[in-house]
């Protein structure tokens, strides 16, 4: 049987292992930062969703202009929503 | 007309201890009516099980129906797309959120939601953000004497210099809309969107959802 001895494993067991450690903690600041940088994609989206809306209800665009705008950026919010989550 | 046991899309909980109807203005066109409860009723209509996409329609048609239930009673509202199962569980969440939507009730009696929003003329290229932040202060202090609560909203755009809910009383409004009046004139540089009487979403508010009901006010 094969088991692959990896960091995981190695810390469910008590051992630590330097390099193994080094680059657990930088995947784990990788994913932090990545799942903070879609939350603010994400928070930019529905802004810019409620801001088209604004110049709408201001007169500033026209309904088509307003709808056309408001499919993109729906479209946009729901890629994001779908995008992979990583672990924090 | 028939109502069916299963299934009810709530609107809102209102004070009123009798059954009575709305009409056929619901999500589908459906009976709008009311299921009391000890002097509390919630406002639903018959609907299937599903999710209600949060489309322009759909969101009118919701609020509609809070609008013609508001010209007869306050409203505590409730999220949009909530549908209950049946009438035995909805019976059984008025009974937990009895207490919570007395107190919302009494905080709101005779209250509506108006909003307010000023934004830079698009034509204006630049202005001074000390300035900025002096008209924001005059125009809420002007409204919030006209009113009872108020909420500050999200300024989500470069041009938005305010975004905010006043909680006030019906018979206030004219004097509001008065005072908003006044405030386009006074700042001739701002656009003023003046919207409502909406139901007080922005300060009582019931939602249900995996934990049960929750009930929140400002």
């Amino acid at each position: 049987m094969v088991f692959f001895i990896d960091d995981l494993f190695l810390r469910m067991l008590g051992f630590s292992i330097p390099p193994f450690d080094m680059i657990w903690l930088m995947e784990t600041i990788r994913d932090y930062v990545e799942n903070i940088r879609q939350a603010e994609i994400q928070q930019k989206i529905s802004s810019k969703i409620k801001e088209n809306r604004l110049l709408y209800e201001l007169g500033e665009i026209t309904r088509e202009e307003y709808e056309r705008r408001n499919r993109e950026l729906n479209h946009q919010r729901k890629m994001m929503l779908h995008a992979p989550k990583r672990a924090p | 007309m028939t109502r069916k046991k299963e299934g009810k899309y709530l609107y809102c909980v209102i004070p009123c201890s009798e059954e009575k109807s709305f009409g056929n203005i619901g999500m589908n066109s459906d009976e709008v009516y009311t299921i009391p409860y000890k002097g509390v009723a919630a406002v639903v209509s018959d609907s299937p099980m599903k999710d209600y996409e949060l489309t322009e329609d759909n969101t009118r048609r919701h609020e509609e129906v809070l609008r013609q239930v508001m010209k007869e009673h306050t409203v505590v509202p409730v999220e949009f797309g909530t549908v209950i199962k049946n009438e035995r569980i909805l019976g059984r969440l008025l009974r937990k959120a009895y207490n919570p939507v007395k107190e919302c009730l009494r905080l709101v009696d005779n209250m509506v939601e108006l909003g307010v929003k000023a934004v830079l003329n698009k034509d204006i290229v630049y202005f001074d953000a000390e300035k900025g932040k002096e008209c924001t202060s005059d125009i809420l202090e002007s409204l919030n004497s006209r009113a009872k609560q108020a909420v500050i909203g999200e300024l989500f755009s470069d041009r938005l210099f305010l975004n905010a809910s006043f909680l006030v009383d019906k018979g206030g409004i004219d004097a509001f809309s008065n005072e908003v009046a006044r405030l386009k004139e006074k700042y001739s540089m701002l656009n003023f969107l003046y919207s409502g009487p909406w139901a007080p979403y922005n300060f009582v508010y019931i939602k249900i959802g995996a934990q049960g009901i929750e009930v929140s006010k400002r």
